[in-house]
């Protein structure tokens, strides 16, 4: 049942299902994790994080005889993406750091997946083996290699079950096509192609070829001393191959069309929300820097994260957003203490649910944050490990902005801003939701009747 | 990385900050010319700190540059400068439909002389304390913009494919103008220096070195601020880009702004070579 469907009496609730990763205080940088992506049928739950690794989760089958335990995912998969890289030309180290996943739909038995970081794309194929050949004439079983004068006979190998090994091996590396740091992949609807987009430029790939990529958007100005604005991140149309949107450190959004022009510089539609005057400060165009930018499920939304809010636009309307949530506007007033620690640079990333009626966003202390579009309610939900008992309902939190602080709410200045939830997911059709709190993958549902 | 006794300076610097941040978020009763004040010092230190690292962040570093023009251009408007003096070229590239008109470009400051008496007129604040942190002016800003945005470009640039990019419009303008902006770098410079009388400015042009510091800004660390004009960056001459590039031009050492750092550069050429002539096993 998903929210906003069926009996709209009744809200959500979202239990603690399960919880990986380490407990350990001094958290070791690697394993922070950096993206968080469902497959298309939400059996594979994918995290990459910041060093190198990617780890796969598998649901489990839904057994009768357990009911409660609603498809628990364990590790299905894990590999090294990615590995630190020295450009000695440069003198730069290129991080190992795992930007984004996304997963190709799936044809065959086999899983295939593109992960980035900021400057090399990987097409990794996640293949299962439970069958192994025995029998081979040339070698014996250890494998070592017979001598062929002793070989009398022949015979034909034979497969023979072994225990299930998942193995990825990566099919195609896409490098040397980006000078300024990857934020953004997405995979085109035709499943031919992909785009990869930095800080200035967007290329697009055919997934066959890996020496060649075809620029789309280059806003590099002739004069660096020009440049005001970056890409901050790219998507694709879900349905239409030809179009796809990128979003500004200016608080704006492109919509472009491929058919138009081989150079997709100019837009075809230019998203972008007046000033508001009140609202003004020295950090206003930083806090408009758009952080993620997704299309709904049904192609006609665009849904964009902001510092403080995230915004829904349709894709008719231009000129404003359809709808704006505050995320943490208890923030607005602190914004020069969070811009001397670097947090107003954060980059929060947002998610649809499966119907495109309620949207996710994470924010700090572990909190995340979810708006229901049809009914207007929201609700603030933290991901630690006190909530952690076994389907145990989260408790909604709040912030306390000043004045008298009831009991179980936080005062701002409580806020542990190095427990930031940048990253999260939402099942393709389910309510299941993938959390990502520093070192810690937190996976939530709603509650079985 | 920092030399001796300013990285100390700098955790002092930044415990004032702090402070002075937190103050801006609380108090409702600090001048608001003093909090932009505020803020553009924690823009230019932000600046200066990406500056030194090997590979700053784009994204950020656009960002507050972005912030710096604001607040530079809002204190430009109230000294009652008209904008048309302080604007140089204006960008030209057709491919960027992205361009704000009111961005203001930074290259060629087309006035020079009217910038440093605004310049003179800025200094000229009664208030000691607004006074003591008034310790940039126009000239220093845009410079350190300049320079700062410069070096980001001279990460090595893969351009787009020559194979499948059609030529025509889209095409990348070529920096033809690097020369020239040189040369107005060193008079801006010199204005920049003949304002700063009081200054002691040393000609070192190594922020690694320590700078003397005049009595009335003793405790404010200022050499930060000066390496950005001391000397303007030393950069070689562009050529267009090429299919085939140049890996050897584009050494990360030759960006400093310093004579000094060219011999570096040097020796690092004549290093590659050894080290090449090793792997080759001539």
């Amino acid at each position: 049942l998903l929210a906003g469907f069926g009996n709209l009496m009744q809200d959500v609730l979202w239990c603690f299902s399960q919880v990986k990763g380490t407990i350990d205080i001094g958290v070791t940088e690697a394993d922070i994790i950096s993206t968080v992506e469902f497959n298309h049928t939400g059996e594979l739950l994918a995290t990459g994080d910041k060093g190198g690794r990617v780890v796969i989760f598998q649901r489990e089958q839904e057994s009768k005889q357990q009911p409660q335990r609603r498809g628990e995912y364990n590790v299905y998969s894990t590999f090294q993406s990615h590995e630190p890289e020295f450009d000695y030309l440069k003198s730069l180290e290129i991080e190992e750091k795992i930007n984004k996943i996304r997963w190709l739909p799936q044809h065959n038995a086999a899983y295939f997946l593109l992960s980035t970081n900021d400057k090399t794309v990987k097409l990794w194929k996640v293949s299962e083996r439970d069958k192994r050949p025995e029998g081979y004439n040339l070698k014996d079983e250890d494998g070592r290699l017979r001598d062929p004068s002793m070989i009398t006979t022949l015979r034909v190998p034979v497969l023979r079950p072994m225990d299930l090994m998942v193995e990825a091996t990566p099919r195609r590396v896409f490098a040397n096509a980006h000078t300024y740091h990857i934020n953004s992949i997405s995979v085109n609807s035709d499943y031919e192609t992909y785009m990869s987009a930095d800080d200035l430029r967007i290329n697009l790939w055919n997934f066959e070829i890996t020496n060649q990529s075809f620029n789309i958007v280059d806003i590099k100005p002739a004069n660096m001393e020009e440049l005001t604005e970056v890409i901050t991140a790219a998507e694709f149309h879900p349905h239409h191959c030809n179009a796809f949107v990128y979003s500004s450190s200016k608080g704006t959004i492109r919509l472009c069309d491929m058919r138009a022009s081989a150079l997709c510089d100019r837009h075809a539609k230019f998203f972008e929300e007046p000033e508001d005057p009140s609202n003004r400060s020295f950090f206003s165009e930083i806090i408009s820097s758009i952080s993620d930018v997704k299309f709904s499920h049904s192609g006609r939304y665009i849904l964009t994260r902001d510092y403080l809010t995230v915004k829904v636009w349709d894709l008719n309307m231009e000129n404003r957003p359809m709808e704006t949530y505050q995320v943490h506007d208890y923030l607005r007033s602190k914004l020069c203490s969070l811009y001397e620690n670097d947090c107003i640079f954060d980059k929060f990333e947002c998610v649809w649910n499966g119907s495109d009626s309620v949207i996710m966003t994470g924010s700090y202390n572990n909190f995340f944050r979810m708006f229901d579009r049809n009914t207007k309610r929201d609700v603030t939900l933290e991901a630690s490990r006190e909530n952690s008992k076994p389907r145990a309902v989260l408790k909604p939190r709040k912030v306390c902005v000043g004045g008298k602080r009831r009991k179980d709410e936080i005062s701002v200045d409580s806020l542990d801003f190095s427990k930031k939830i940048l990253h999260t997911a939402w099942h393709p059709s389910e309510n299941i939701i993938a959390v990502a709190a520093t070192n810690n993958l937190y996976i939530f549902q709603d509650k079985v009747n | 990385m920092l030399g001796r006794g300013l990285k100390r300076k700098l955790s002092d610097c930044e415990e004032n900050v702090a402070g002075f941040s937190s103050a801006f978020d609380s108090s409702r009763n600090l001048p608001y010319p003093l909090k932009r004040q505020l803020v553009l010092n924690m823009c230019l230190t932000k600046l200066q700190t990406y500056k030194m690292l090997v590979e700053p962040n784009l994204h950020r570093s656009v960002l507050i540059a972005n912030t710096v023009r604001q607040i530079q251009e809002e204190m430009r408007q109230e000294s009652g400068q008209p904008i048309s003096v302080c604007t140089g070229i204006t960008p030209s590239s057709p491919s960027y439909t992205g361009m704000e008109s009111s961005g203001i470009s930074l290259q060629l400051p087309s006035g020079i002389s009217h910038q440093e008496s605004n310049c003179c007129d800025l200094r000229s604040a009664e208030d000691p304390i607004e006074n003591s942190l008034l310790i940039v002016s126009d000239d220093d800003m845009s410079s350190a913009i300049s320079s700062i945005l410069k070096d980001l470009d001279f990460v090595e640039d893969i351009s787009p494919p020559t194979c499948l990019v059609p030529p025509g419009d889209d095409q990348p303008k070529f920096p033809e103008n690097t020369g020239l902006k040189l040369e107005d770098d060193r008079q801006d410079l010199k204005g920049a220096e003949c304002v700063f009388g009081s200054f002691e400015i040393s000609n070192s042009t190594s922020y690694l070195k320590d700078l003397a510091i005049d009595d009335i800004f003793e405790d404010i660390d200022t050499s930060m601020y000066d390496s950005d004009f001391c000397c303007p960056p030393l950069m070689p001459p562009r050529s267009p880009p090429v299919a085939t590039e140049e890996p050897l031009k584009t050494f990360p050492s030759c960006n400093s702004s310093s004579a000094s750092n060219i011999q570096i550069c040097r020796t690092d050429l004549s290093e590659l070579d050894h080290i090449m002539e090793i792997l080759v096993g001539s």
